[in-house]
């Protein structure tokens, strides 16, 4: 009886983004048959999606691991082995949702047998907690644990004054609603972040964004293709800061219209805008959140550039673009409130010229601006300096109001 | 009533509001993302079957007992709120001279007891949710307190039925227009739910219940859905009247009412976005609870 009620529900997945070749993870969320979990705790099946970096095997197997039995691994959108069950893999380009619900039914049912541990089930490091609780030594909150004083902050407390003892762990790469590929070292105290240092640089831009911009480098392609992957990737950014203000179900449906938008659906992102700002969007994001200056969003260029005022655009250059009138978008104040209307300004913008100019071809090689900063050498300035001072939610949204070649550039690993 | 009658109404009450409140919750998300619902009313019990055929995983060195302890300790708390509530006038669980002081008790020990989830599972992501549910969870709690002994004020009474039995004239929502909005709040964040969901949103990756798997998350889970039926149940009974109304029966107004503030709880927890901890901190200590206490001045004036 549990087991045939436990088979209808959506499926619990949670999702690990490779590097390469990576499909595009929103189209899960066109089906209600998908639950994506935001803990691997909370999930049935673990999906890799695309090619996993070497140096994140070890991060997926501990991600893998923390899945509850019963479990499993399914891959999409890289091609694996023949040692790999054909129940647990689909191409990039198929829709893995049938796949998912057989799996999940079998697992469930006992036909697909759970998976063991990949690492070995022992601590990192020997537990020497004292008390019945393993709190620690003596006093209040274990007041000399394991004979040393509390950790307390080297420096003095960045926010209100309430010292409390600080801890370092390491964040990424697989965390939801967290830059794909990027790991930080982190050191907080409470929730404020203390100090934050590059681990793991964050992943490009997913192939499957940069599709049409590749392609016109090689031949004649529409505007219209090149106008909808705008449009969806900014999207999908501005799906990532709707889920990190509380808003998941604006988010979902900012992912739904990226799929429909990148599927050559006719869509409107106007009501989805309305409804964000209905809901105090603005609100939520502090004004001046992590503002920054003119030179570094000169640096990074496209849209953070143009958040902060300067109508850069390589399309003001392209014959294609002026005959239709084009101008770009601008903001001023070059935060993170600036950079979420750009997106949306942007995907509004691309989908009227696709509109405008549905049949408007681009000669091979034209030059077009593409929906992200500046793909170039790692600058100067780094996002962790961004980051000490902030609560966590607003680390977060700081970091998220960036696209990916923009933290490429600026969280780089330190050559030592 | 029997003891044993009232008893089973009161958990049919929570079993059944719990699952009103799941269903609202999938029909209201369905709307907001433009699609249709995936079997709206079923769903609940799926995902139950789903939560208890997991494992019951363990973290690295966890506090165990208290972790284990604390879903079991929050789903308590719900239920005795909901026992503090009057069917009707002669049908209530605990029928208690110092009602609402049982109920700020209530509000007081789920922050304990939110912490505790959090706390106890060893895990970054638990503690980062407890710390912030602690930092919003103490100054909601003091609005609360105040807008409930405004209403107590016209009852000279702390005892709920008594609160009740005041408002055959007008109900409170009339008399203190200010009261039930705050109350809501409350009810937001001893659930943790929308716009203040500081200790299991997505940001922390589930906050205090990120590590949490199986049963014990089933009975989280249940946990949260009870304490805002509890919330709303309270909120039906001292401000809109509880089981008084003509036509029905009381048992059934007291229903009614509740499912009512429930659909306008789920409605705010989707509707409204979450600002920055620190943020909603001044907003509580500068704007609502001073708005708050001049709510209690203003029912003290009109009681005299």
């Amino acid at each position: 009886m549990l087991e045939r009620l436990a088979a209808r529900a959506p499926v619990p997945v949670f999702v690990a983004m490779g590097r390469d070749r990576a499909p595009a993870v929103e189209r899960l969320l066109q089906s209600a048959d998908i639950d994506v979990t935001a803990t691997p705790r909370h999930a049935s099946i673990l999906l890799v999606a695309g090619r996993v970096r070497d140096s994140d095997q070890a991060y997926l197997d501990r991600i893998h691991d923390q899945l509850p039995h019963p479990r499993a691994t399914f891959w999409w959108g890289d091609e694996q082995g023949d040692d790999v069950d054909e129940a647990q893999r689909a191409a990039s380009f198929d829709d893995p949702v049938i796949s998912l619900r057989a799996l999940y039914r079998n697992l469930i049912s006992g036909a697909h047998a759970s998976e063991t541990h990949r690492l070995a089930d022992e601590p990192p490091a020997p537990w020497r907690g004292k008390g019945d609780h393993g709190q620690g030594g003596e006093g209040m909150m274990g007041g000399v644990p394991y004979g040393r004083m509390m950790p307390m902050p080297p420096t003095p407390d960045i926010r209100d004054g309430l010292a409390l003892d600080v801890y370092t762990t390491q964040i990424g790469p697989f965390m939801p609603y967290w830059p794909a590929g990027l790991v930080l070292e982190v050191t907080f105290q409470g929730d404020v972040i203390q100090s934050a240092e590059v681990v793991h640089p964050p992943y490009p831009p997913r192939d499957v964004d940069r599709v049409p911009f590749d392609r016109l480098l090689h031949e004649t392609t529409a505007l219209a293709q090149v106008e909808r992957a705008r449009a969806a990737h900014h999207l999908v950014c501005i799906a990532r800061v709707l889920s990190l203000v509380g808003l998941p179900t604006l988010s979902r449906r900012a992912q739904i219209l990226a799929v429909r938008v990148r599927a050559n659906e006719r869509v409107a992102i106007e009501p989805l805008r309305k409804a964000a700002a209905r809901a105090g969007l603005r609100a939520a994001l502090a004004p001046g959140l992590g503002r920054i200056d003119d030179r570094l969003a000169r640096e990074l260029g496209g849209p953070a550039q143009r958040a902060a005022g300067d109508a850069i655009d390589d399309r003001s250059d392209n014959p294609t673009y002026t005959r239709l009138d084009f101008t770009p978008v601008t903001q001023t104040k070059s935060d993170c409130r600036a950079r979420l209307a750009q997106w949306f300004n942007e995907a509004e913008q691309a989908l009227a010229l696709v509109s405008a100019a549905p049949d408007a071809m681009m000669d091979q090689g034209a030059l077009v601006e593409a929906p992200w900063a500046l793909r170039a050498p790692p600058i100067d300035y780094r996002v962790t300096e961004l980051l000490p001072g902030l609560e966590w939610s607003e680390a977060l949204l700081v970091l998220n109001s960036f696209d990916s070649a923009a933290l490429c550039r600026m969280a780089p690993l330190e050559v030592p | 009533m029997t003891t044993i009658a009232l008893t089973a109404a009161w958990v049919a009450f929570l079993l059944g509001m719990a699952w009103y409140v799941a269903v609202l919750d999938g029909l209201w998300a369905a709307a907001r993302e433009g699609r249709s619902p995936r079997a709206p009313l079923a769903n609940p019990l799926y995902r139950c079957a789903t939560m208890l055929r997991h494992q019951s995983n363990l973290t690295e060195a966890p506090d165990l007992l208290n972790w284990r302890l604390a879903p079991a300790l929050y789903a308590g708390l719900a239920g005795t709120g909901v026992a503090l509530v009057p069917f009707s006038s002669t049908n209530v669980l605990a029928d208690l001279d110092v009602g609402i002081v049982w109920w700020g008790a209530i509000e007081a020990l789920t922050v304990v007891i939110v912490f505790l989830h959090g706390w106890s599972a060893n895990s970054q992501f638990g503690l980062i949710g407890a710390y912030r549910y602690v930092a919003i969870g103490l100054p909601v709690m003091l609005i609360s307190m105040f807008v409930l002994i405004a209403t107590a004020l016209p009852a000279e009474s702390l005892a709920i039925p008594k609160i009740i039995e005041s408002q055959r004239g007008f109900w409170n929502v009339i008399r203190q227009p200010v009261g039930l909005p705050l109350f809501l709040l409350l009810g937001l964040s001893l659930s943790f739910r929308g716009p203040f969901n500081y200790a299991d949103s997505a940001d922390v990756a589930g906050g205090t219940a990120a590590e949490v798997s199986g049963a014990p998350r089933l009975v989280w889970e249940f946990a949260r859905l009870a304490m805002l039926t509890a919330v709303a149940a309270v909120a039906a009974s001292v401000f809109l009247g509880g089981y008084l109304g003509p036509w029905f029966p009381g048992p059934m107004w007291l229903v009614l009412k509740t499912a009512a503030v429930l659909l306008v709880l789920v409605g705010l927890s989707h509707q409204l976005a979450r600002i920055s901890p620190s943020r909603m901190m001044t907003l509580i200590w500068t704007v609502l609870l001073p708005l708050s206490f001049l709510h209690l001045v203003w029912a003290g004036v009109l009681a005299l």
